[in-house]
């Protein structure tokens, strides 16, 4: 017996698409021989100035010069377009990698073909298998190419920069370079004592935030959506509508007229308070006050995207469970409790999941509607509602410390992704996705 | 027995309607204020009363009448890209679910873990490199881009909400049509995408709303006014002291939030579709 | 053919991106026709400028640019770019060979764009603008001893008076506590005076004027911290008794829209607020005015200020046009013509006592306000001061904090800040 596997493999290292050629697979050897030349030809031009970029940050910053009495602009390196630079020539380096991997792979597999003594596929025949074993690759390709360049590209990108010293004022580039520094940035975190106590009473207020708000505007979006789709209750479309619109208006709008609605001395709420006889509410100059209503506000908002989710997902639900449950005479309580909430929690685990995380770095809400007021002297750079995402603003991008920044970054990360992940690999959605087959 | 189950329910429908009239009004005094603060004079948006006191047309004509702000240029702006975003970032986002919700494959659990964590990061360094690789690519500036950024983070925040919902369409209709001998785009196509319409629908306008209310994104990317979207514009009206003109910016938002709720109007009839009784039968 | 198409699909994108990325040389074609600018610098031959600017202050950019380039022959450009979105902009599209070559923005933001090298110094008119500005506005223009800026107009807060309310406007806060006393009514949301009580820009005042200070040494010296010595500690001490006195709300409830608002609306008789407030005055007609703030403890108010300069972007291709034009733009003339059309305070010595700009109210308090103030420090340091003396300040307003320990806090954070951020990226 021939190993046909062995010298494929061997003529695959060699040169992409050899070992194809010789597997007598024309046509994918001629692709892979093509993508072999370019690839080979970028990685020479490239790669060895991208390594070099990305090791040195660069070597000269830009500078001035003094030429008699008139100053000189002299360019010089920018560490962060070297970094960033050398990054994307990484990947497609790595890329062109994983594809000589798969090269190789290829020409071995259809090595062993040919040496258990059947055909090997034709080029049609493996489009074929594209289109029906692996139509799962084929429809992840174009996401995965998107979310690499945009999504996972920036994300080590900001990784990296926790490793330097990009900070000010010393490292901004262009004027000056930027180093690699290690851990220097996480040690200095660690070091720094002063700032623990703001750090947990952050934290933990973060945690609560994120999960109240999240409970609020998914259970307030259940309900609203069950209520709605009542069958007794009419003018489903008007409801609708009218409850859409705090989606619809830009939060921007919506946060700052909130703020005036709300103010303590000249808000219209507390002045309807006081025809009443009542008294004034701080609503946003007391911390606990000030927690209560940005949570309440936060529901406000997020509330009608949730009611548009669970009238989808309450419109999947299958009606004969219904049907079974009226027949064993089902109280409407009893319907909710085995089926609509099993159902509904089923298909929307992943979304709370997101939901909290979203929640964990809602920016938005607490930047335009409170910025962290009140004041909390007790914090470093930090209000009685500062989210963690909203104190790493002021603490370090007002300052433009942007290692520092990340640094914190990855925390934060690290904090939310332990939290979630793992409770969304605990969930039912997650372990017995196959509930319906 | 039959009349007090009757009398039962009309209880608990008027129940049903004062809870919906009480959270309405909720909803509506906030708008409300919106709206009558695009009509109110002057520029600032606090107002001791809701009503204005004198109102005025003024902020909707300068808002399209100014030479300055271009307001005209900048809704087409919105609509071309919003609407385009909205089509690729469905269109992503569901190609993504249907593959993590019908397929088995090698590193599945393992790129859905991925997904997920990569929604975690909080996103304020990533900015950089998205304006340097743009400015390479020499599309800063380019509407393209805009979308381009936009359809490509749509599968991070919206793949595993869809994923969910997909799950729960029973298996057992896309095999039987598999067996049947059809592809699986044919499956995709002509049996997935009706049932998952209220999935699609959410999908939809998510996408559709981000393109109008992003300022962050757009912002970077877009660098010259006359490529600006609505919700730079709106944002650069209230950045600065300088020029904060609260009042025309509520025109301006009020202005967002038709094509949104008109679009939500028109799709809210998918919202209800979905599995029909017996389907899984068929 | 396994994973291939996303594969190849993901490489052929990729290497769009890099093939792009090398061809990102400056094609200058320029016929030559040079001109000479005033001092004999040789403008570049083809040069021609963009400037950012910001919407109030187009009037003025266009006329302005239009009298350059029938002067020079060099075509101009102008885009519209916020105030306050200037320097992010340059941050990002300097060094991208995409900004603007000429741009103006207030002096505090010039130690970020110095740091980051993104501005040429005032070379070659440097005499020119030292003997046209006097010292403080020139030190406020300069960082390290280096001139940047080519002034254009000053800017400091001032006390804006509803005239009907206020006939005389008062000279003293004790005049103005006094007035409160007859025209607070606190159940219909009237008030005397108002300023946003949480904004350290505004109660900077109330520091300065007893003797306290931000930075040494003018500004520079980040190890001398002024903010809690007596005379601080003093001020605030005063600051904080004007609750009960004068304002009794708490800090939060006063934001910049709703002052705006009250006063508009006749509701606040005073209101202290910077220059960007006088457009939206002058439409309502003669209905208000506007003095200097009042003096404190019978001392003038110190207060912050800032001053609005041209700067050349380090990038530029054409640096003589650009500086040439930076010059031109803030010349006497130019400024007398900003101040017509926009209404800006000039900050040459000068045009100041032009007869039409002696005789706009909002103008002369501006200057007169100016006199007795500090430009506030543009070092990158000061990003650290805002955040812990609003908590102090407000702390002392709402909750009576006692004010040396509120101050000595707030100092020990901006001191933490500080020395971490030298250290290389801590907190």
């Amino acid at each position: 017996m021939k190993r046909y596997s062995k010298t494929a493999v061997i003529l695959s290292l060699l040169c992409m698409g050899l070992g194809q050629l010789y597997n007598r697979q024309f046509m994918k050897g001629i692709v892979f021989l093509a993508i072999h030349m370019v690839g080979l030809y970028y990685s020479i031009l490239y790669v060895p100035g991208a390594v070099r970029g990305l090791l040195t940050l660069g070597d000269h910053a830009a500078r001035m010069e003094l030429v008699g009495k008139i100053y000189q602009h002299l360019a010089g390196d920018h560490s962060i377009y070297l970094m960033i630079e050398g990054l994307i020539i990484l990947a497609l380096a790595v890329i062109y990698l994983g594809i000589y991997l798969l090269n190789i792979k290829d020409a071995h597999d259809a090595g062993r073909i040919r040496e258990s003594g059947k055909s090997i596929h034709t080029f049609r025949q493996d489009m074929y298998a594209l289109l029906d074993r692996k139509f799962a690759y084929l429809l992840l390709a174009l996401p995965a190419a998107g979310i690499l360049i945009f999504t996972v590209m920036p994300i080590i990108f900001m990784i990296l920069l926790a490793f330097t010293n990009y900070s000010a004022p010393d490292h901004i580039p262009p004027a000056k370079l930027v180093d690699w520094t290690g851990f220097q940035s996480f040690i200095d975190l660690l070091q720094l004592k002063t700032w623990s106590k703001t750090f947990y009473g952050v934290l933990i207020w973060t945690i609560i935030w994120a999960v109240l708000s999240t409970i609020t505007t998914y259970f307030s979006g259940i309900l609203i959506a069950l209520l709605i789709q009542r069958k007794g209750i009419r003018f489903k479309t008007m409801w609708r509508t009218i409850l859409i619109l705090p989606y619809a208006i830009p939060q921007i709008i919506s946060l700052l007229v909130m703020r005036n609605l709300f103010n303590g001395q000249f808000g219209p709420i507390n002045q309807y308070l006081s025809y009443f006889g009542l008294g004034k509410l701080p609503w946003l100059s007391d911390p606990v006050w000030a927690k209560a209503t940005v949570i309440a506000v936060n529901m406000w908002i997020g509330m009608p995207l949730t009611m548009v989710l669970m009238m989808g997902v309450l419109s999947t639900i299958p009606k004969e469970f219904y049907e079974a449950a009226e027949v064993d005479g089902a109280t409407g309580l009893q319907r909710f409790r085995f089926i609509t909430l099993p159902m509904i929690l089923f298909s929307t685990a992943p979304i709370l999941i997101i939901q909290f995380a979203g929640n964990f770095n809602n920016f938005n809400v607490i930047y335009l509607m409170t910025n962290g007021n009140p004041v909390q002297p007790d914090y470093q750079y930090a209000g009685s509602t500062d989210l963690l995402v909203t104190w790493l603003y002021k603490l370090t991008l007002e300052s433009s410390k942007f290692s520092t920044a990340s640094a914190i970054g990855i925390i934060i990360f690290l904090i939310i992704a332990s939290l979630s992940i793992g409770s969304y690999r605990r969930s039912r959605s997650f372990r017995e996705e196959d509930m319906f087959q | 027995m039959n009349g007090r189950r009757k009398r039962k329910s009309t209880l608990s429908n008027l129940l049903g309607y004062a809870i919906l009239i009480l959270i309405s009004l909720c909803t509506l005094y906030p708008a409300l204020w919106v709206v009558l603060s695009s009509l109110r004079e002057g520029s600032s948006l606090y107002s001791p009363d809701l009503i204005p006191r004198a109102s005025t047309l003024e902020h909707y004509r300068e808002l399209f009448e100014s030479r300055t702000l271009l307001f005209k240029r900048w809704y087409w702006n919105t609509v071309k890209i919003s609407v385009i975003s909205m089509v690729l970032g469905t269109l992503l986002t569901t190609l993504v679910a249907y593959a993590f919700s019908r397929f088995r494959f090698y590193g599945r659990r393992t790129s859905m873990s991925i997904l997920l964590s990569l929604s975690m990061f909080p996103g304020f360094m990533s900015m950089i490199a998205i304006y340097v690789l743009l400015l390479q690519m020499k599309l800063l500036d380019t509407h393209i881009a805009v979308i381009l950024v936009y359809a490509a983070g749509a599968p991070v925040f919206g793949a595993f909400v869809s994923k969910g919902i997909l799950d729960t369409i029973p298996r057992s209709i896309d095999e039987s049509a598999r067996m049947d001998g059809a592809s699986h785009l044919r499956v995709f196509v002509s049996i997935i995408l009706p049932l998952a319409r209220p999935m699609l629908t959410y999908l939809a306008l998510t996408n559709f709303v981000g393109a109008w209310v992003d300022f962050i994104f757009a912002r970077l990317i877009l660098r010259s006014k006359e490529q600006w979207t609505v919700a730079v514009g709106l944002w650069d009206m209230v950045s600065s002291y300088q020029n904060s003109n609260f009042t025309m910016f509520s025109a301006g938002a009020v202005l967002v939030a038709i094509p949104i709720t008109v679009l939500f109007m028109y799709l809210q009839r998918y919202l209800v579709g979905g599995l029909t009784s017996g389907a899984s039968k068929g | 053919m396994r994973k291939m198409t996303s594969l190849i699909l993901v490489l052929s994108m990729l290497l769009a991106v890099v093939a792009c990325s090398n061809a990102n040389e400056l094609n200058n074609t320029a016929s030559p026709k040079g001109d000479n600018a005033e001092d004999g610098l040789q403008l570049e031959p083809g040069a021609e400028l963009l400037i950012w600017a910001s919407k109030e202050d187009l009037p003025f950019m266009n006329a302005v640019s239009k009298q350059y380039t029938e002067k020079h022959g060099v075509p101009i450009t102008i885009q519209e770019v916020g105030a306050g979105d200037t320097l992010n902009k340059l941050t990002t599209d300097g060094p991208a060979q995409i900004g603007a070559d000429v741009v103006i923005f207030t002096h505090d933001h010039l130690g970020k764009a110095v740091a980051a090298g993104l501005v040429l110094p005032n070379d070659v008119w440097q005499e020119d603008t030292k003997s046209a500005n006097k010292d403080n506005i020139i030190r406020a223009v300069s960082y390290g001893n280096i001139m940047y800026g080519y002034p254009l107009s000053i800017e400091a807060p001032i006390m804006f008076y509803n005239k009907q309310l206020v006939p005389d406007p008062p000279v003293t806060f004790e005049e103005v506590v006094e007035f409160a006393k007859g025209y607070n009514d606190p159940d219909k949301a009237k008030f005397a005076l108002m300023w946003e009580i949480e904004n350290f820009y505004f109660n900077y005042m109330f520091i300065a004027t007893n003797g306290g200070y931000v930075f040494g040494n003018n500004g520079v010296n980040f190890n001398d911290i002024g903010l809690n010595n007596e005379g601080a500690a003093e001020g605030v001490a005063y600051y904080g008794s004007l609750k009960d006195e004068l304002l009794p709300v708490r800090t939060g409830d006063v934001t910049y829209d709703v002052k705006k608002g009250q006063f508009l609306s006749g509701q606040l008789a005073m209101n202290i607020d910077g220059p960007w407030l006088v457009g939206e005055l002058k439409k309502k007609g003669d209905m208000y005015g506007a003095v200097p703030i009042p003096s404190i403890n019978g001392k003038p108010s110190v207060s912050s200020s800032g001053v609005k300069s041209w700067y050349v972007n380090s990038y530029t291709s054409y640096p003589n046009a650009a500086k040439s034009f930076a010059h031109f733009a803030s010349s006497k003339d130019a400024q007398l013509l900003n101040f017509q059309l926009t209404g800006a305070a000039p900050s040459n010595s000068e045009v100041m006592l032009d007869e039409g700009v002696q005789k706009d109210e909002f103008v002369s308090a501006i200057a007169k306000q100016f006199e007795n103030s500090y430009p506030m420090p543009s070092i990158q340091e000061m990003s650290a001061v805002w955040i812990p003396m609003a908590a102090a300040m407000s702390d002392v307003w709402n909750n009576g904090a006692d004010v040396k320990q509120a101050l000595d806090q707030a100092v020990g954070q901006i001191k933490d800040s500080i020395s971490g951020g030298s250290s290389g990226g801590g907190l």
